[in-house]
């Protein structure tokens, strides 16, 4: 099937039965139990915020974005990248970049997982109500 | 024929043989010279299938996960859409043949959330019309004769959506104190489908199945139901017969049988008898 709508027609309609259906809850509150503690070690101090790759070439792709000849091009991608996540964002740092191309790739390719994440992040803020 | 017979085959009981009965009545109407499609609405086992023996090969589909669209996709908001992208192909890819001259649209694993998905919908008229719909759009354009829905031996959403598509039920019934009590309570239900919804669904046939004569009960029990439902009673009762079971253990009806014993031809012969009765009571042919 090559066909895009039909895909995305046949991901919204292709039922499997209960129990799959209820494996895949499950597996996915496990997913999000794991982020929370996560978060909560975040919170605590116990883990760091920052995330590192080791990559050369895409360190050099993103140090030719931060120049100030290229903002034109940086925006582009900026912007791209807000509407893709349904954000404003306004003239990010580096890390935000980063971070909104980090979200753009797993939402891709892995959204029901993000919003395990997305999940989590909402039990977190209730805790404090 | 000028219009398509629908019946549903209905008891909220497990066990009475419907999924046999529904199997034996279409391949007696087919034989009949009706063209005829079952419909596997009864449980993700996909017994009708097993019935002809073609659910080994449509599980491989499934497996591979091609079996798509399936019965489940014709109750989805998107159905309407998918059909015009697939065109002829949507139907025809629902649609197996088996080889006693019937077709069948085979059950699927999405009937096991099939019913909590129609439960998210408000409205019941929508709820349960979406089979009709789909029958009254994509199947009688086709020009079957008859369609016959096996439907899930417990009341739920999908069998509703089965009942309210046929409007005809067939009621297949084990000779005893409880299938008594469930005919009894069918009745009340379908009365209560007219009040709420407006919607005339009738007891078509009230078929007494695996009936061991050489018992004095089933006998009393076989009158008792010709007295309550004498007008609804089939016409014939299918006697019990260990052929069927071995025939349709093996992946055939005992239509396809070549030496059949004698129970297993009075039964194919009280089958016929029965699907002639049905298309006389339903007006077709």
């Amino acid at each position: 099937m090559d066909d895009d709508e039909l895909e995305e027609l046949r991901e919204r309609t292709d039922r499997g039965s209960r129990l799959d259906t209820a494996a895949g809850e499950t597996d996915r509150g496990a997913f999000r139990e794991s982020i929370a503690e996560h978060l909560e070690a975040i919170d605590a101090g116990e883990r760091q915020k920052a995330l590192s790759a080791w990559d050369g070439p895409l360190a050099a792709f993103v140090a030719a974005l931060e120049e100030e000849e290229h903002a034109d091009r940086r925006e582009a991608i900026v912007d791209a990248l807000g509407e893709e996540l349904g954000v404003d964002v306004d003239d990010p740092k580096k890390s935000e970049l980063l971070a909104l191309t980090l979200r753009v790739g797993f939402q891709e390719v892995a959204g029901e997982d993000l919003e395990a994440l997305r999940e989590a992040l909402r039990e977190d803020a209730a805790k404090g109500l | 024929m000028s219009e398509t017979i629908r019946l549903a085959a209905f008891i909220d009981k497990g066990g009475t043989g419907k999924t046999t009965a529904t199997a034996h009545l279409g391949v007696a109407l087919a034989r009949e010279g009706l063209d005829v499609l079952l419909v596997d609405l009864a449980g993700k086992q996909g017994d009708l299938a097993k019935t002809f023996g073609v659910w080994g090969e449509y599980r491989e589909l499934i497996d591979a996960g091609d079996a798509w669209p399936n019965v489940t996709t014709v109750f989805q908001d998107e159905w309407a859409a998918i059909a015009e992208k697939l065109g002829e192909a949507a139907v025809d890819d629902l649609v197996i043949e088996t080889g006693e001259g019937v077709d069948l649209i085979p059950a699927h694993p999405g009937l096991d959330s099939l019913d909590a998905d129609l439960g998210n919908i408000d409205d019941a008229a929508e709820r349960y019309s979406r089979l009709e719909t789909f029958l009254d759009e994509y199947i009688d354009p086709r020009g079957y004769d008859a369609v016959l829905l096996d439907l899930p031996g417990l009341t739920n959403n999908v069998s509703y959506s089965g009942l309210w598509a046929a409007k005809h039920v067939l009621a297949p019934v084990e000779m005893g104190p409880f299938e008594a009590e469930q005919a009894d309570q069918l009745r009340e239900d379908l009365t209560q489908m007219v009040e709420a919804f407006d919607v005339e669904v009738d007891l078509a046939m009230v078929l007494p199945n695996k009936v061991d004569t050489r018992t004095k009960l089933a006998e009393e029990y076989l009158e008792a139901f010709r007295e309550e439902y004498p007008e609804a009673i089939a016409p014939e009762y299918i006697p019990y017969s260990q052929d069927i079971r071995n025939a349709v253990d093996g992946g055939e009806t005992a239509f396809a049988l070549e030496e059949p014993s004698t129970t297993a031809e009075d039964a194919r012969d009280a089958f016929e008898a029965d699907a002639r009765a049905l298309v006389d009571r339903l007006g077709g042919a």
